[in-house]
């Protein structure tokens, strides 16, 4: 519904969005961290419209949990140009709804057609609405707030005039809102409609009065009154609207509540504490509207807006997030951890525009102009003028390129290699994993019909291994810590039990994880991502269970959301038709113009904005000068040290060389060797997570500064401490380096011959089930010993497996516990503490433990019997032997000794598995040791190791009754192929110790080959 | 204007309620007719050869109004179906449709009319032995051992065109091959299939099997026999020179390692050397075997010692202990002249007068406090920080390749 009479500003406005958008949209929204998410679900529609359920991801789940226009629409629009036609249509009409829902919105607010075209104009490069459309990509909220700001002026119209037709459109329009995003007209109700309504309120006492003044609280009570009768129709038709829209979405949202662990997101911490979230979801959507808040308060707390006042408030409170504690006190624990504040703050600078529009008009065009230039002179009014301008556009295009900065996102992958393998050879009859690979796994999602235990709308999750935790992908893991590499861990050990065969690599921090819970390397694709496969894993049943819904919810979730666009389309063309707009004069009359303001308040205003400018700009300049700081990293021993590792860290490695002493003569191609030689653990997979550096023995010119570190890896929490000289040099500090490692290997050139394997899989290029001859007998390996320990409330099953075949195993290890019902308590795979490919004869300690963790709920149960099942299949890689141990000596608790690299491969994390025994020399325990730092070829490598003085823990039992390997007995076995095991090697393997609670301990070593030739 | 802009909701409305409720709609049952009597018969199929083409069943006698109550039921191996009867030149006939006729077994039929059975009776389909097709091999285990204990399983399925099993005391031939050697016995097919157990030949190898039947032949299959478990073998060490210089390889290396019978281990297995020295130290490497040998390297120690080497295979046989010795390269450690705090010890120097390999540790022990060093060049320095160590006359004691040596030293 346009006027008669075209608003240049209006057309301005959209233009420029369609330019400034539309051309930025191609290179920011696919790398947003919602928009492929849309994408994913608008494919979901575009194939099975009326099936809720989708097995993509989470080992299934509903897309009810969503409403569904835009992914419909966005479905729709990809029958034509594909998805991403679809997405960047939406996002287009999204740009444009949004302007002219501004503009619109502006109208009823602040009745003047400049003062709305300028809010238009304001509304293109707004930061808020430019940081939800390219860096989160939120196009469903963007949609949702637009039209809901389309329906505003409807609502007025309804409430003042009492005409059907402005009730049917506002809540055509609403209903378009409700379909495209839940919590949009829920929240917009209070925020955007009860202000409004108080205005329309304001509006009707004040015509029944001469003067402003004479709008009392008994003459608000009256025109309440009168038009009470409209707001409840209106209220109830809403309400009624909002629950039938999307019933289907109320029902899920009823029937599968989220009891899920709370995932932390930047909105809700303390945005002075850290201050990256304050940047993001404070700083930048509010902008330049900062700057202006004073008068937004005096416009808005003027009488005739005072409801939108105490709204705008609120918002702006809620947008603060963990900042202060009213946010929590308003919404409550619940809502607190489930709502992203971050929307607050986007609703609340929305409503700034219109003042922000108003303030743009009076500053160029209107009373305030002619003030300032009185006070100012002209010049400095331009000049203050301009840099408004060019700061707020500034901020605008800083906003949209934030992405480049500081990329949220991994870089863009080809999918393509990804896709076709998952087709090639039915490898989609399996669950993959991706990591690393940021929110283009939903685009990968949309692309294969492959399903993942993983995905991207964490409300939807199911699976109690996801829900549990805080984690919000496990693909993203690593950046949840411990917490989120024990989620990942869950399933990589167990992934029979999901069906997960796959997994793609984009992140090599993983690759020790997978390597050491038993995955395998398969091939390298032509884009860079690392195929790692499990194998023994069966292929997923072709009948999957799912949530089914009744057929009325499949056939309103599919033809309602639709339904409403084309209810609001008809509504709008038959207005337009047969009643296009003639009574322009009557709406003049229902719309208050702008009224000059006494000339005390105008000064309080100036003075107010004046300071509050004042310590805003203090404020930047503060921050400027902390970015400062923190740029001059050679001012202090301390931070010369912090910038050293954090350089490190970040492997800005020219950066980290330029704090080294430049007197000691190590040039930057010297450095560069010294740190390429340094792998493993520590240097390749670590990030380092806490740095606190203590400084001793300071002088003017010299200092010791010891680095205390903690670092997240993925298989364990490294602590180290370094030692560092530094020293002082024309005013800055300086790092003196270490010296290198004399030793030298003693072979230049190295002649190593060995045994390779290779398995052709299926012999017959065929899709058909891999034919009986070419399916190869499951390696024997026997269970040598097994025991149930108790530590504490906690249960183990340790033991040796011994590969007693001819030919490598790959073993994967299942251990159960029951209780005397013969019920079982918990059933669990051996982890990282064993080792998953054995040669022939090769002999492996193992653990597993049953975590009681993971359900606080169920009591305490004392097993009674165990079970193992050993399933072993053909291994061809990772069966390299890379260290070998040397020099091991123990004095009194203390083992010390070196790793030699007697191979041609890097061993670039060793693993030492370490057993311990009774004086019986039954096995008692066993742990796993990560050694930090690589071992390369013909080099050794000292470590020391504290052994535990551990508590003996509790051997409930020890037999081998309930032992299968393959399905079969695990005595059979030992009968058939070694009936005389002796106690060959037992007594070189056990080391003696004394003083401890355990007699004897063991080792074997194991290897992270980590770029195998 | 507004009654006209209300038309298309409430018509979108209505049609919406209407394909609501048009999705349930109730049917109704038809009334059962009852009669009394059929007069219905058909020519009952005989025991024949099963086919692809479908078994026609023409009735003998019919009552042309109560068609259309008639059911045949039949029941095959595959399982039960209802067929219909259908009219062709004025006759009626039950088509048994291929699907049923070409598995061979027994099937029953009824006719029935009304709920009540009129005529029924069983037929057989025999395989047809005069068109076979192929003979089914399975064999398993895949690979034994070369062992009395061990064997492998051949199972042979001779079928007919039609898949079908043949009856039994069908004689299939067996043969295997091992070594050039093949052998072949006739077995009866009992219940479809027979099986021959073959047992595991004392050499290592490969044995290739098939089956035939008449002029039909099973594909080939084959089982690998592997190495049983090894029997005691023996370790040598091997070189280039004895000293303890820290900076030399030594190999240890196992004998040919075979099983009882003779067969060399199969290449892969796993072979671990423990070794000891008189310190007490210990060393532990693995190496797999090529061909039955394996060798494993480590490095020289960096002072005089001797050790116990042992090579086992775990839990099955280990070698015999060999003692390696290794000699000092070292005769004394020279440390130089004092100049203010800074202690350089060397050129340390090896048994031709060369120096020694870079990397060398060389141990500094100063009041219980120890500090390790690495030689460059032979040589390694270190300076006493005074604000540590309080100054006065010491007696620091060096120690590197087994050699130990004291010195005074004055601190200032």
């Amino acid at each position: 519904m346009q006027t008669s009479k075209t608003n240049k500003y209006l057309i301005t406005a959209v233009l420029l969005g369609i330019i400034f958008h539309g051309s930025s949209m191609f290179f920011t929204i696919e790398k947003t961290y919602d928009a492929l998410i849309h994408l994913f679900f608008a494919n979901h529609y575009a194939t099975s419209w009326f099936e809720p359920w989708s097995y993509s991801w989470y080992t299934g789940f509903t897309v009810m949990g969503y409403p569904p226009l835009v992914h419909q629409t966005i479905g729709v629009l990809s029958l034509i140009g594909g998805l991403k036609f679809g997405m960047f249509t939406i996002a287009l009409i999204g740009v444009v709804l949004f302007i002219t829902g501004v503009y619109r919105f502006t109208k009823v607010l602040i009745p003047n057609e400049k003062v709305a075209g300028y809010a238009a104009i304001m509304a293109v490069f707004s930061s808020c609405f430019v940081e939800t459309l390219h860096i989160f990509g939120q196009l469903p909220s963007v949609i949702g707030i637009s039209i809901l700001m389309h329906a505003l002026p409807e609502i007025y119209k309804w409430l003042k005039t009492g005409k059907k037709i402005y009730l049917f459109k506002s809540l055509g329009l609403l209903a378009i809102t409700v379909t495209s995003h839940h919590v949009t007209p829920i929240f917009g109700m209070v925020f955007f409609i009860f202000p409004l309504i108080g205005t329309v309120l304001m509006d009707a006492a004040r015509e029944k009065v001469d003067n402003n003044n004479e709008v009392t609280i008994f003459a608000f009570a009256k025109a309440l009154w009168t038009h009470l009768k409209r707001i409840i129709l209106f209220g109830i038709c809403s309400l009624i609207l909002i629950i039938v829209c999307i019933l289907p979405y109320w029902i899920n949202t009823k029937n599968n509540p989220i009891t899920q662990v709370p995932i932390p997101h930047g909105s809700r911490d303390s945005f002075i504490e850290v201050t990256s979230s304050g940047l993001v979801f404070f700083i930048i959507p509010w902008g330049i509207l900062l700057l202006l808040l004073p008068y937004f308060f005096y416009r808005y707390y003027s009488k005739r807006l005072l409801f939108f006042g105490i709204s705008f408030s609120i918002l702006f409170v809620l947008g603060t997030g963990g900042t202060t504690p009213i946010p929590l006190l308003i919404l409550g624990e619940n809502a607190f951890n489930i709502i992203t504040l971050d929307r607050f703050t986007l609703w609340a600078s929305i409503m700034a525009l219109p003042a922000f529009g108003e303030f743009c008009y009076r500053f160029t065009d209107g009373d305030y102009k002619e003030l300032l230039q009185k006070k100012w002179g002209a010049v400095i009014h331009r000049a203050s003028g301009g840099f408004l301008a060019v700061t707020f556009i500034f901020i605008a295009i800083f906003t949209m390129t934030l992405g480049k900065f500081r990329p949220s996102q991994p870089d863009p992958i080809k999918m393509q290699p990804i896709v076709n393998f998952l087709n090639e050879d039915d490898h989609d009859k399996w669950r993959y994993l991706p990591l690393g690979f940021g929110d283009q796994m939903a685009w990968l999602s949309a692309q294969t019909k492959a399903t993942t235990v993983d995905g991207n709308y964490h409300s939807a999750r199911r699976l109690p291994e996801l829900t549990s935790r805080a984690v919000e992908r496990l693909e993203n893991s690593k950046y949840r810590g411990i917490e989120g590499l024990g989620s990942l861990q869950q399933f990589l050990t167990v992934p029979e039990k999901f069906h997960l065969k796959y997994v793609f690599s984009n992140d090599k921090f993983y690759d020790p994880l997978l390597y050491f819970t038993g995955w395998h390397r398969l091939s390298l694709l032509e884009n860079g991502i690392t195929v790692w496969e499990r194998s023994g894993i069966a292929p997923l049943p072709s009948i999957l269970p799912k949530d089914d819904v009744p057929l009325f919810q499949k056939l309103m979730w599919g033809i309602i959301p639709f339904s409403t666009v084309i209810i609001a389309i008809l509504l709008y063309l038959g207005s337009m038709w047969f009643n296009s707009y003639k009574d322009t004069k009557e709406k003049q009359r229902i719309y208050f113009t702008v009224r000059p303001t006494s000339q005390l308040v105008l000064k309080l205003l100036y003075g107010i904005s004046l300071l509050w400018i004042g310590v805003m700009l203090f404020f930047i300049a503060y921050m400027v000068y902390g970015f400062y700081l923190k740029k001059s990293a050679q001012i202090s021993p301390e931070s010369v040290v912090t910038a050293y590792y954090d350089a490190l860290d970040f492997k800005e490695f020219e950066r980290a060389h330029s704090y080294i002493d430049p007197s000691s003569k190590k040039e930057i191609s010297q450095f560069m060797l010294e740190i390429s030689v340094t792998d493993g653990l520590l240097s390749s997979y670590a990030k380092m997570d806490s740095i606190s550096v203590n400084v001793m023995d300071q002088t003017n010119f010299t200092a010791t500064g010891v680095a205390s570190i903690s670092w997240i890896t993925p298989l364990k929490e490294i602590k180290t401490r370094d030692t560092l000289s530094i020293k002082k040099e024309k005013g800055k500090w300086y790092i003196i380096p270490k010296n290198v490692d004399p030793d030298i290997p003693p072979d230049q050139l190295m002649f190593e011959s060995g045994t390779r394997f290779f398995n052709h899989g299926k012999r017959k290029i065929t899709s058909e089930q891999t034919f009986h001859e070419d399916v190869l007998k499951q390696p024997v390996v026997e269970v040598v010993n097994a025991s149930l320990i108790q530590r504490d409330t906690t249960f183990y099953i340790v033991g040796s497996i011994q590969n007693v075949d001819n030919i490598p195993a790959d073993i994967a290890v299942t251990g159960a516990i029951y209780n005397k019902f013969n019920e079982e308590i918990a059933r669990y795979n051996a982890q990282d503490i064993v080792k998953h490919k054995l040669l022939a004869k090769e002999t492996t300690p193992f653990l597993i433990e049953f975590n009681s963790s993971n359900d606080p709920d169920r009591p305490f149960e004392m097993p009674e019997i165990f079970e193992i099942q050993v399933k072993a299949n053909v291994a061809t890689t990772d069966l390299y032997q890379a260290v070998a141990l040397s020099q091991i000596h123990i004095n009194n608790s203390k083992l010390t000794g070196f790793l030699f690299n007697p191979s041609i491969e890097a061993a670039t994390i060793p693993q030492l598995l370490i057993s311990y025994y009774n004086e019986s020399k039954e096995m008692l325990w066993t742990d796993a040791v990560y050694v930090d730092e690589s071992v390369r070829p013909q080099r050794k490598r000292s470590f020391s190791i504290q052994l535990p003085d551990m508590e003996q823990p509790l051997l409930l039992s020890s037999n081998l009754l309930n032992v299968s390997v393959n399905g079969l007995p695990n005595k059979s076995i030992a009968v058939k192929v070694n009936p005389n095991r002796n106690t060959a090697g037992t007594d070189e393997f056990l080391i003696p110790v004394t003083g401890l609670s355990y007699s004897y301990i063991s080792i074997s070593t194991n290897a992270y080959i980590g770029n195998p030739r | 204007m507004i009654k006209r802009n209300l038309h298309v909701p409430i018509f979108i409305v209505t049609v919406l309620i209407a394909l609501l409720f048009s999705c349930s709609t109730a049917t109704q049952k038809e009334e059962e007719k009852r009669i009394t009597t059929y007069n219905c018969s058909i020519k009952a199929p005989v025991d024949q050869v099963v086919t692809n083409a479908g078994i026609v069943v023409h009735f003998t006698s019919f009552v042309r109004d109560i068609v259309e109550q008639l059911e045949f039921i039949i029941s095959g191996t595959y399982g039960t179906t209802v067929l219909p009867i259908q009219l062709d030149n004025e006759q009626f006939k039950i088509n048994i449709p291929k699907e049923i006729t070409q598995h061979a077994g027994r099937i029953n039929w009824q006719l029935i009319a009304g709920g009540k059975t009129i005529q029924k009776g069983d037929f057989k389909l025999f395989s047809n032995t005069n068109a076979l097709k192929t003979v089914e091999n399975y064999l398993g285990p895949r690979s034994i051992i070369a062992n009395n204990r061990d064997y492998t399983m051949l199972v042979s399925i001779p079928v007919d065109s039609l898949d079908n099993l043949l009856p039994d005391g069908t004689n299939v031939s067996m043969r295997h091959q091992f070594k050039g050697v093949i052998q072949q016995e006739i077995h009866r097919v009992t219940a479809g299939f027979t099986w021959h157990k073959i047992n595991s030949p004392l050499i290592t190898g490969r044995l290739i099997t098939g089956s035939t039947l008449n002029n039909i032949s099973s594909t080939e299959l084959v089982a690998d026999v592997f190495p049983d478990i090894a029997r005691p073998f023996k370790i040598y060490e091997d070189s280039n020179h004895n000293y303890a210089d820290g900076n030399e390889i030594i190999s240890i290396k196992t004998d040919q390692i075979k099983d009882p019978n003779g067969n060399v281990m199969s290449d892969g297995t796993i072979v671990t050397f423990f070794m000891t020295d008189n310190f007490n130290q210990r060393w532990t490497t693995t190496a797999s075997t090529v061909n039955g040998y394996a060798f494993a390297k480590a490095l020289h120690p960096e002072k005089p010692s001797t050790w116990t080497v042992r090579g086992v295979i775990t839990g099955m046989v280990e070698s015999p202990e060999i003692e390696i010795k290794f000699q000092s390269i070292l005769k004394e450690i020279t440390i130089q002249p004092q100049e203010s705090n800074t202690i350089i010890v060397g050129p340390l120097t090896s048994y031709l007068g060369q120096v020694v390999p870079d990397g060398i540790q060389v141990s500094l022990k100063l009041n219980d406090k120890e500090i390790i060093l690495k030689t460059k060049k032979g040589i390694v320095s270190h300076t006493y920080d005074s604000k540590t160590i309080l100054p006065g006359t010491y007696e620091l004691k060096v120690a590197s390749l087994g050699v130990t040596a004291l010195k005074a030293i004055d601190l200032k």
